[in-house]
């Protein structure tokens, strides 16, 4: 058996995942991050936008304060972001940005001097605040806050951290797939981990473990998301007994995907002046936003889409409905500095020069707001589980709500994943040194025998994982997207349980090999029915339209479901149960 | 039909293939990228195809490979560039993990690794310190420029002088340590630089042969860069 003995154990090589494990490793901890992929793979480097912090240094941000973003987070989550959370973050924020500027990362700055807008108004930054880290202007906030670098802000935040990390001596082991979380009763000590460059399955035993192995978005057929994003955290918590997860309808759409492929066109476009048209050349949004237009926030447009197209007003395409985004009046200049990936994607996978051609683009799923269930301080003891922490994306604290602002999940990951590792090492410091072994050993045991019926099970007849994989996918694109309703959850319900049976049939097609990316399918598979069941469960169950979860059943919001979803995998019934919680219980 | 593709793929999993070989396959392709091909390959055809790939659209750096001998980014590279046939192997240069996949990370790790800076501050500090500066939006600019890199392997892959001095580090590092000398914010002198690149496996070692700079699918000026870099180290050397 090879085992790795570590106070701490960070899954996850994202920004949420990194930032915890340099703040440990700073605490003096004893820490190893392992990760799926090489870190700068991870989704975090594809994060365009920027963070959103009320640094009030540009002209039109001047006025800006953490109140006011705070205001905005809490009117964006829709009655279901926590005000303690919410206040922490917009406060935290702001020092992580400069902090991050000490680290290396390339903050676009304040020029002075005036500016045209895109608009035609005239402005004129102040002298004083010449070289200040300066703003953009995104959807649903009050005051340009979101600090950026051009269109690439995930991948430079990703590239300090990982200059950060070297710096601190983390050990970051790569191409590990985490398999199962080790618990002894309640405690979780570790993870069982595939080790994907040998096939060999992985000990990695700790006092406290965080998962920042972010969202679920390739639940979805259609997705801004990366291969990667399948829920692999959440599905590890659904799997152990009273594991709890949260929130999880509350998927966002974003309205900029590129049509065919998904690929993001940030948000960056719109806040920078873009417009959105229909097929016949309207601004659709003049009507069903007339004071925030395009840039009202992303749920919003999402839904003013599907309407339109509902109405015969979206573009055909040869693959589909689609609309236009507009970015040419912002000229080659302002492309080519502050839209540049934007310029690159639309060419290389729409054919389309933004410079003079119109941008084809559709909504698709783009964030998961819900996740693994965490109380303010990212650990999920309070929901009967200990030694287990989660950050970012994958983890659901009520930040967002139902509704995440842009400029506000890259901001999460540094500012939860430095304070989930204030709470681990005070964890660490109170937990005895005492891990036990035959909790190790019984899961060593568990994933070597599913490896090894997967084994026996390959090369003969039956399902495969892929199929099962891309039918959850298609169902939930079909009948979990921006609009729901009461039939077409349940017929989602219906497929997917019965996914859930075929599942243990499935086969490998050709030989066997543990590193093979089929196997890395089959072990996947089980995990990410259950999620979809989960999200259509609780999709089906709020009976109202809030934020991004829209149901043409229910298209009012109910006071009684104001409350944060729970839900957990009853492992007897083999099905989901639910219930709800107050957002803000005191303490 | 002519809109079939036939595609060459080199396949060999290290430790359970006896030898390597090229597996031919004829696709009708329902995308327009090669990844997409190639996903189609292993999603309809070949389950057990190896390659990597994250995001699919030019920004994670997963899934540089050698298209008709040149090293790209499958996810950028479009079929309509290419004729009806053709080649894909593995980047060479990095440990093959099998078919299309090797192993890029090990190779960034070490690099960040080599680049590690051993002075802390304290967080108080580091707020006190970024407060305290402003930097020109030019000066930012052009290390975003710098900061670019997405660690896909294409530049090493491409360099001949890599290709034949393992020991050489490669266009990607000398890129990121120019990177980080030019950033004023970076306490380290640059006899720091000098000390870990003024070599023959470092700057010196790099005989300009430019294939990292015609290669490079970000198009980060390499040339002019590593260019800048090497004339800032000899300078340094002939003062000191």
């Amino acid at each position: 058996m090879d085992i790795s003995y570590s106070e701490a154990l960070v899954v996850g090589g994202g920004l949420a995942g990194l930032r915890a494990a340099i703040e440990l490793k700073e605490r003096g901890i004893d820490v190893v991050l392992i990760s799926i992929v090489p870190p700068l793979r991870s989704h975090s480097s594809a994060a365009m936008g920027g963070v959103q912090a009320a640094l009030a240094s540009s002209f039109m941000g001047a006025s800006d304060s953490p109140c006011l973003h705070y205001q905005d987070t809490i009117n964006g989550g829709a009655g279901i972001a926590d005000p303690a959370v919410v206040d922490y973050f917009c406060h935290s924020v702001i020092d992580s940005v400069y902090q991050l500027d000490s680290w290396g990362v390339p903050w676009t700055r304040v020029s002075a001097g005036e500016r045209i807008l895109s608009d035609g108004r005239m402005i004129v930054e102040k002298k004083d605040n010449h070289g200040k880290i300066t703003a953009r202007n995104f959807g649903g906030t009050a005051q340009w806050r979101t600090c950026y670098c051009s269109d690439s802000t995930g991948h430079n935040l990703m590239r300090a951290h990982l200059r950060r990390s070297a710096a601190v001596g983390l050990p970051i082991v790569d191409r590990m797939q985490a398999l199962s979380l080790i618990m002894s009763d309640n405690t979780c000590e570790g993870v069982t981990a595939l080790d994907l460059r040998t096939g060999k399955i992985k000990l990695f035993q700790s006092k406290a473990t965080l998962l920042a192995t972010g969202g679920y978005g390739r639940l979805f057929e259609y997705s801004t998301n990366g291969s990667i994003c399948n829920g692999a955290g959440q599905a590890l918590v659904l799997s152990i007994s009273g594991g709890t997860l949260s929130n999880m309808e509350a998927v966002q759409f974003h309205p900029t995907a590129l049509m065919p492929s998904s690929v993001l066109i940030t948000e960056g476009c719109r806040g920078d002046g873009g417009y959105l048209y229909n097929n016949k050349m309207e601004r659709f949004m003049l009507k069903y936003a007339p004071e925030a237009k395009e840039l009202a926030s992303r749920d919003v447009i999402s839904r003013s889409m599907i309407l339109e197209e509902r109405l015969g007003n979206a573009c055909q395409g040869d693959s589909g409905s689609h609309f236009w985004l507009d970015i040419r009046h912002l000229g080659r200049e302002h492309i080519s500095t502050h839209l540049r990936e934007v310029a690159e994607n639309a060419f290389c996978f729409a054919g389309v020069d933004p410079v003079h051609d119109l941008i084809p683009v559709y909504p698709a799923q783009h964030y998961t707001m819900g996740g693994i269930r965490t109380d303010k301080s990212l650990s999920t003891e309070k929901y009967g589980i200990s030694g287990l922490f989660a950050a970012g994306e994958a983890a659901c604290w009520d930040l967002h709500g139902f509704n995440r602002l842009g400029g506000n999940s890259l901001g999460e990951t540094i500012v939860a994943g430095e304070f989930a590792a204030v709470t681990m090492s005070d964890y660490i410091q109170k937990k005895g040194s005492r891990l036990s072994v035959s909790a190790a050993d019984d899961e060593f045991g568990k994933q070597s025998e599913r490896l090894l019926r997967l084994e026996k099970q390959s090369g003969k007849p039956g399902l495969s994982y892929v199929s099962i994989i891309s039918s959850v996918q298609s169902l939930m694109s079909r009948y979990a997207g921006v609009f729901r309703n009461e039939e077409g959850l349940n017929t989602a319900r219906l497929e997917l349980n019965r996914l859930l049976e075929q599942e243990p049939d499935a086969a490998i097609a050709g030989s066997f090999s543990a590193t093979s990316p089929e196997t890395t399918a089959a072990l996947e598979c089980r995990g990410m029915v259950k999620l979809a069941l989960a999200v259509v469960g609780c999709a089906l169950k709020r009976k109202e339209s809030r934020g991004c979860h829209n149901r043409d059943d229910y298209p009012e919001m109910s006071e009684e479901f104001c409350k944060r979803t729970l839900c957990r995998w009853n492992s007897i019934s083999e099905s989901i149960e639910i219930d709800y919680e107050d957002i803000s219980p005191q303490g | 039909m002519d809109k079939c593709k036939k595609v060459k793929i080199f396949r060999f999993v290290p430790g359970s293939d006896l030898k390597p070989r090229f597996k031919r396959y004829s696709v009708v392709p329902t995308g327009d990228t090669v990844l997409s091909l190639i996903l189609q390959i292993r999603n309809e055809v070949d389950h057990s195809l190896k390659f990597d790939y994250v995001c699919r659209a030019g920004v994670c750096g997963s899934c540089a490979m050698l298209i008709n001998g040149r090293p790209a980014l499958a996810c950028r590279a479009r079929l309509d560039d290419y004729g009806s046939a053709l080649t894909l192997a593995p980047l060479p240069g990095f440990l093959l993990l099998g078919d299309l996949s090797v192993d890029t990370g090990s190779y960034f790790i070490r690099m960040y690794q080599n680049q590690a800076m051993n002075l802390h501050r304290t967080k108080e500090e580091e707020i006190a310190y970024a407060l305290s500066c402003r930097h020109d939006n030019e000066t930012m600019l052009r290390i975003y420029e710098l900061d670019r890199c997405i660690e896909c392997g294409c530049c090493v892959s491409a360099c001949a002088t890599a290709q034949m001095n393992s020991s050489f580090v490669g266009a990607a590092e000398l890129l990121n340590a120019w990177r980080i000398m030019v950033d004023p914010r970076d306490p380290r002198d640059d006899e720091f630089w000098y000390r870990l690149y003024a070599t023959d496996n470092g700057v010196f070692g790099c005989t300009a042969l430019l294939a990292c700079d015609s290669s490079c699918p970000k198009n980060i000026p390499l040339a002019s860069s590593l260019a800048s870099f090497r004339i800032a180290l000899l300078k340094l050397g002939v003062t000191t």
